[in-house]
């Protein structure tokens, strides 16, 4: 359910990456479906428990990307998410594409063990919405 | 001009709306009070998942309390909980950012942007003492008075029920929100020995006449049931019909009792144990099946499938008489009538059994002991309301120095007893049983023993020429002793 739409939004992100899109522009689409993603949860679970989602989901994506551990987003709780931009600018784009993906896939699934899967497609419904129009071609 | 009558809601909270008093009333402001774990999530969360639509949608802000990650992953574990509402008709909504920084004045302006922007029907603050807690950092510009004042001045305007949900509040706490609040609904659990019960109190609710007093709930996978007290029969009286009798199932039963146990009448068979209560209560049972009647019986007793008998068995696995759960520990007599009059109604049943009261009395929690007569005295005035003619056993300590009908006073709400004893008779231990009361009616007033064999109950003569039956160890009259050799010949012959 909530699987098939985030992987519209990521498969967007890759396939910017793949048309040789500057790591900045996958740096700015990364962020701005956090930026939705703040909006719509920090609303509902208070932008605190929408940081330490975050912040966990940060943690284990971690193991496979090291250099996210330089991302420090959690102090500010203010909906911003400039760290993760500067970091993945500083990747190539296909790297920031994939790091972001499994960041979004970890955080999604956490989510959807705390409050099961149909909820997390209902809480994040709008995200999808406001951050892609569709698999782009 | 008409006056302005308020619209009550319905809860669809099983007994909540007759507790209330016939409903929510609109546009109130309440608040649940109660310690945690008392189910004052549960509660607004139940009342919101029914009332809310996307026209008229629920808000439910989230205070500092319970975290709404967990809370929503917990809520969801009940049937009410559906979450193709969620964003539709139910919104949540943090407020924890505001209340962190102890700023109610930025409370109440996130509160009631979005009360303009969904103009909700119902609106929830949960955990309101956080709120508390916040006012009391002092660098509010509002105190907790006039935020309060604010807050249901908003919520009036806005035409919305709302809750305001607090937790730890204790009875000698005065806050401001008791005055300003027009429905204070308090949830208990009540602690006595090992057994735990929940308990709600509607102490507050303007303009309308709530059931007073305590009022059981359980919380299980469906959401919150409330069991309201049964309502008294305005003239339980109509209900008992004595020109229509039932029959006992018990031969020569029904002559002593002046034709049969008057169809709405409720019958004590008392009796002390193993004198065949079960047996004449399984034959009342069996008799009614017999005249396709249905049943229902609530069974107290240890080893109830094994007494019934292989009749009664078939008979509920054919659902002509339905069986009250009673595993249940934490019972209560408002559950089991409330229990009882569901299942009358399903079956269309028109005999019920209580088998016993002993043993009901014992699964009731302790809490609830020192009201059952007053319980009692409700329920059967509701079972006989509902027309069904009720049997009720009592086990009776034999003593031969009085004559007593039940350990609970309960004699007097019933329209007739039956009382069984044992007696010494010859260095045997023999039983009789006397019809000791039938309202408005005539019966024998004989003690006539009765004996039990594989077929039931059999009762048999009198035993003429003696007295003293009731004390236990009878003696003849004629014979001015008490040899009871001299019985024998006697008893023989009555059992014969």
């Amino acid at each position: 359910m909530y699987r098939e739409r985030l992987a519209i939004a990521t498969a967007t992100l890759a396939h910017l990456a793949e048309r040789g899109a500057d790591p900045s522009e996958i740096a700015a689409a990364a962020t701005a479906i956090w930026r939705a993603i703040y909006a719509e949860l920090s609303r509902i679970i208070g932008s605190r428990g929408m940081y330490a989602l975050y912040e966990r989901s940060l943690h284990s994506a971690r193991t496979s990307f090291p250099w996210l551990g330089v991302v420090h987003d959690t102090g500010r709780h203010s909906g911003e998410f400039d760290g993760l931009r500067e970091a993945l600018s500083l990747q190539s784009a296909t790297v920031g594409a994939a790091a972001n993906t499994l960041l979004l896939e970890i955080f999604c699934d956490q989510l959807s063990n705390l409050v099961g899967e149909s909820l997390t497609e209902r809480l994040l419904a709008a995200v999808w919405d406001n951050t892609s129009s569709g698999p782009a071609v | 001009m008409a006056k302005m009558t308020i619209n009550r809601l319905t809860t669809g909270i099983p007994g909540l709306d007759e507790v209330l008093g016939g409903g929510l009333p609109e546009y109130s402001f309440n608040l649940i009070a109660g310690a945690p774990g008392s189910g004052k999530t549960t509660l607004a969360h139940q009342l919101m998942f029914a009332l809310a639509t996307p026209q008229r949608p629920a808000l439910y802000f989230t205070v500092l309390g319970e975290p709404p990650l967990k809370m929503l992953r917990y809520q969801q574990q009940f049937a009410f909980f559906d979450s193709t509402k969620i964003g539709t008709a139910i919104h949540f909504i943090s407020l924890g950012d505001d209340t962190e920084v102890g700023d109610l004045d930025k409370v109440l302006a996130t509160i009631s942007s979005a009360v303009r922007q969904y103009n909700p029907a119902l609106v929830c603050i949960d955990s309101f003492r956080s709120l508390i807690l916040a006012s009391q950092s002092g660098r509010a510009f509002l105190n907790l008075q006039q935020f309060i004042q604010q807050l249901g001045v908003l919520m009036a305007s806005w035409q919305a029920t709302s809750f305001l949900i607090g937790e730890y509040f204790r009875d000698g706490d005065s806050t401001p929100v008791f005055t300003v609040a027009d429905g204070l609904i308090w949830l208990r659990q009540s602690v006595e020995r090992n057994s735990v019960v929940r308990k709600m109190e509607l102490v507050k609710l303007r303009g309308q006449a709530t059931l007073p007093g305590l009022h059981t709930f359980r919380i299980g996978s469906a959401g919150i049931h409330v069991f309201a007290p049964p309502q008294m029969a305005g003239s339980g009286e109509m209900a008992a019909d004595s020109d229509i009798r039932l029959k006992m199932g018990v031969a020569g039963l029904d002559e002593m009792m002046g034709g049969g146990l008057p169809r709405g009448y409720s019958l004590l068979v008392a009796g002390p144990s193993g004198s065949g209560k079960s047996i004449m209560a399984s034959a009342f049972l069996a008799e009614g099946a017999r005249n396709n009647e249905t049943a229902v019986i609530a069974a107290f007793e240890q080893r109830a499938n094994l007494s019934r008998g292989e009749i009664i068995a078939e008979l509920i696995d054919s659902d002509r008489i339905g069986v009250i759960d009673t595993r249940a520990v934490t019972i209560s007599v408002d559950e089991i009538a409330q229990l009882l009059i569901a299942e009358i109604e399903r079956l269309k049943a028109t005999r019920v059994v209580i088998d016993s009261l002993s043993g009901f009395e014992l699964a009731l929690a302790p809490t609830f002991r020192a009201d059952f007569r007053e319980s009692m005295a409700r329920m059967v005035s509701a079972l006989s309301g509902t027309g069904v003619t009720v049997m009720m056993t009592s086990e009776l300590e034999d003593r031969y120095t009085d004559l007593r009908f039940s350990p609970y006073g309960t004699a007097f709400l019933v329209d007739a007893i039956i009382v069984q004893r044992y007696i010494e008779v010859d260095s045997r231990l023999l039983r009789v049983m006397a019809v000791v009361k039938v309202r408005r009616s005539a019966h024998s007033n004989e003690l006539r023993l009765f004996e039990i064999d594989d077929d039931g109950i059999q009762i048999r003569g009198m035993l003429p020429g003696q007295e003293g039956l009731l004390g236990g160890r009878p003696t003849r009259r004629d014979a001015g002793s008490n040899h009871s050799d001299a019985l024998s010949p006697s008893v023989d012959k009555v059992l014969a």
